[in-house]
């Protein structure tokens, strides 16, 4: 129960923490908001109105409330350019982000488990060698260049894939396997690593000893415990795989929320800019929170020191 | 591991070369728009008629300009409040240790996006943003490094003959750390050069005319099914950049990592 309570302190505060760090950047920065917003050739006036209607004529600390107290609602603002609630545009959004980012995720599951297994196995042969230089190119390939090769080569060049959207059949395939490559190649070093402490644990020769068939012994007593570190990797990766998911979209014109958020940029809809951050980061902490739970619940020993 | 060296060796010598470009990959020749590899441009031309060979110096120039700054700012910055805090401890390393984690908890490449929006794109910026983003493993391993030295012999007996604090740091504690944070920072040139190369696809990095190899992508999935040598230089050059500086980090590492050596000869 303490652990729990913990865990929502912990939470409450890095929210706190996380808001208030997207607040003051965006208020403390050199230049000012207003006149970015609205490009050289607006009047003071035009000025003093944005300002107001952003309520950026308050004094910092009200501004401060207002934007907490407005959080707390839900609230997180008026898109300039849309003229619509910045939590419905988030709301519009996020369900393809997601899509998208289990999608990967998935995929870099299945990719990464079985070679990272193979790998460790027979470490040090060819599948071993393979594996490593795959996952050594897929660390190394950026998203925003394997992406467009494969339109070239699926979409382009064999036709069989769409180039972009999210609408039609297969749409998915592309951008789940542009984003989910790095993660994939990542992982299945970290499970072969770890798998190859594990294979030389005693606990694994007394096993051997007592007669455990080769299998077993791997999948029942081995790779439980070696994917315990993958899982406290898998929650940090979740980062990577957020910020990755902002230029997989752009590449494929995926409407996600790293769409929205470019798009808001180049528009310079600050409010949603600020939503965008807030809500993604959010997510990144409670999701990274839950795995340091599960961690606990799968490994005693955490739960003890 | 030569091939690897060899191949930092090129890209320093092409940012090199970059310096001495001026305004030659910037000229518009439309007669020669999107035409591919030939005696007089090896990498072809890109839409604009523009010499993709010198655009790719001039990407290297700026790639290896934002790295180099990056990884330096960061690995200093990092390393100086790591070193504070873990050596110190009780409540200056509580607070920066808080200050880690608040930093920690965004999405590393979403911070740096963010930064650029709202600093607005530009070389300068780029190393503010990623600094910004970068500092922090660092500031991380100079802290657990500073923690598990502080209680050594020497670093007891160099206070118990009276030194200062700073030399302590300086002189006792950041030697001994050096070689952990040299393989952070080849990892961190990868990094940097794939975020600079990121941020300038997204439109957030160098600005046009300028080169970046990022722009240079995005530019050329336009015109990718006529010219795919627009997509392919700029690409690869990344790749292999990126491929060399993770290798020379991980053959450091490894000659670093007894144990890890030990477990597969």
């Amino acid at each position: 129960m303490s652990r729990l309570l913990r865990f929502a302190v912990h939470l409450l505060f890095t929210l706190w923490a996380v808001g208030s760090l997207v607040f003051l950047a965006l208020h403390l920065i050199p230049g000012d908001l207003v006149s970015v917003m609205l490009g050289e050739g607006a009047t003071a006036a035009d000025r003093a109105a944005l300002r107001a209607q952003l309520g950026l004529d308050l004094p910092l600390w009200q501004q401060y409330v207002n934007y907490f107290s407005g959080l707390l609602h839900g609230d997180l603002g008026q898109s300039l350019l849309l003229k619509r609630p910045v939590a419905e545009l988030i709301l519009e959004r996020f369900p393809y982000t997601l899509e998208l980012a289990l999608l990967a995720l998935a995929l870099a599951v299945l990719i990464s488990l079985p070679l990272g297994v193979a790998a460790a196995v027979h470490a040090g042969r060819w599948i071993d060698q393979l594996a490593m230089g795959v996952s050594l190119l897929g660390v190394a390939v950026p998203n925003f260049w394997l992406g467009p090769m494969l339109i070239l080569l699926f979409s382009l060049w064999l036709g069989w894939l769409p180039v972009s959207g999210a609408d039609q059949p297969w749409a998915w395939v592309l951008p789940a396997v542009t984003l989910g490559t790095a993660l994939a190649a990542i992982l299945t070093r970290m499970v072969r690593a770890s798998l190859l402490e594990v294979l030389h644990e005693d606990f694994l020769r007394t096993a051997a000893a007592k007669g455990l068939g080769r299998q077993r012994q791997l999948w029942r007593h081995a790779l439980p415990n070696a994917l315990l570190p993958v899982v406290t990797v898998l929650g940090l990766q979740l980062g990577t795989l957020l910020g990755g998911a902002v230029i997989t979209e752009v590449v494929f014109d995926w409407p996600g929320l790293g769409q929205l958020l470019i798009e808001s940029i180049q528009r310079r809809d600050y409010p949603v800019v600020q939503g965008v951050m807030l809500v993604v980061t959010a997510a990144y902490v409670i999701v990274n929170g839950l795995t340091d739970l599960l961690y606990g619940w799968l490994d005693p020993r955490v739960r003890l020191t | 591991m030569r091939l690897w060296l060899g191949i930092l060796l090129a890209w320093s010598l092409m940012a090199l070369a970059g310096v001495w470009l001026g305004e030659a990959d910037t000229g518009v020749h439309l007669e020669r728009m999107l035409a591919g590899p030939s005696p007089d441009g090896w990498l072809g031309f890109d839409e604009l008629g523009r010499d993709v060979a010198l655009r790719l110096l001039a990407g290297a120039h700026n790639s290896f300009q934002v790295a180099v700054s990056v990884v330096a700012l960061s690995a200093a910055i990092g390393t100086a409040v790591g070193l504070v805090s873990g050596y110190f401890g009780g409540w200056v390393d509580r607070l920066i240790s808080g200050v880690i984690d608040i930093f920690l908890a965004f999405p590393g490449l979403l911070l740096a996006i963010g930064m650029a929006a709202v600093l607005g794109p530009g070389l300068e910026n780029v190393v503010i943003a990623l600094v910004t983003v970068g500092w922090v493993s660092y500031a991380r391993l100079a802290r657990a490094q500073a923690l598990s030295l502080r209680r050594r012999e020497h670093v007891l007996a160099a206070r118990a003959l009276g030194a200062g604090t700073g030399r302590i740091l300086l002189r006792h504690l950041l030697p001994l750390m050096l070689a952990p944070l040299g393989v952070e920072m080849s990892f961190g040139v990868a990094g940097a050069v794939i975020s600079e190369a990121g941020l300038s696809f997204l439109g957030l990095g160098v600005q046009p005319p300028e080169a970046s190899w990022g722009s240079m992508i995005r530019e050329g999935t336009r015109y990718m099914l006529v010219a795919p040598h627009l997509v392919l230089a700029p690409g690869l050059a990344l790749v292999l950049v990126v491929l060399a500086a993770n290798r020379l980090g991980d053959a450091w590492r490894d000659r670093l990592d007894v144990k890890q050596s030990e477990v597969h000869p």
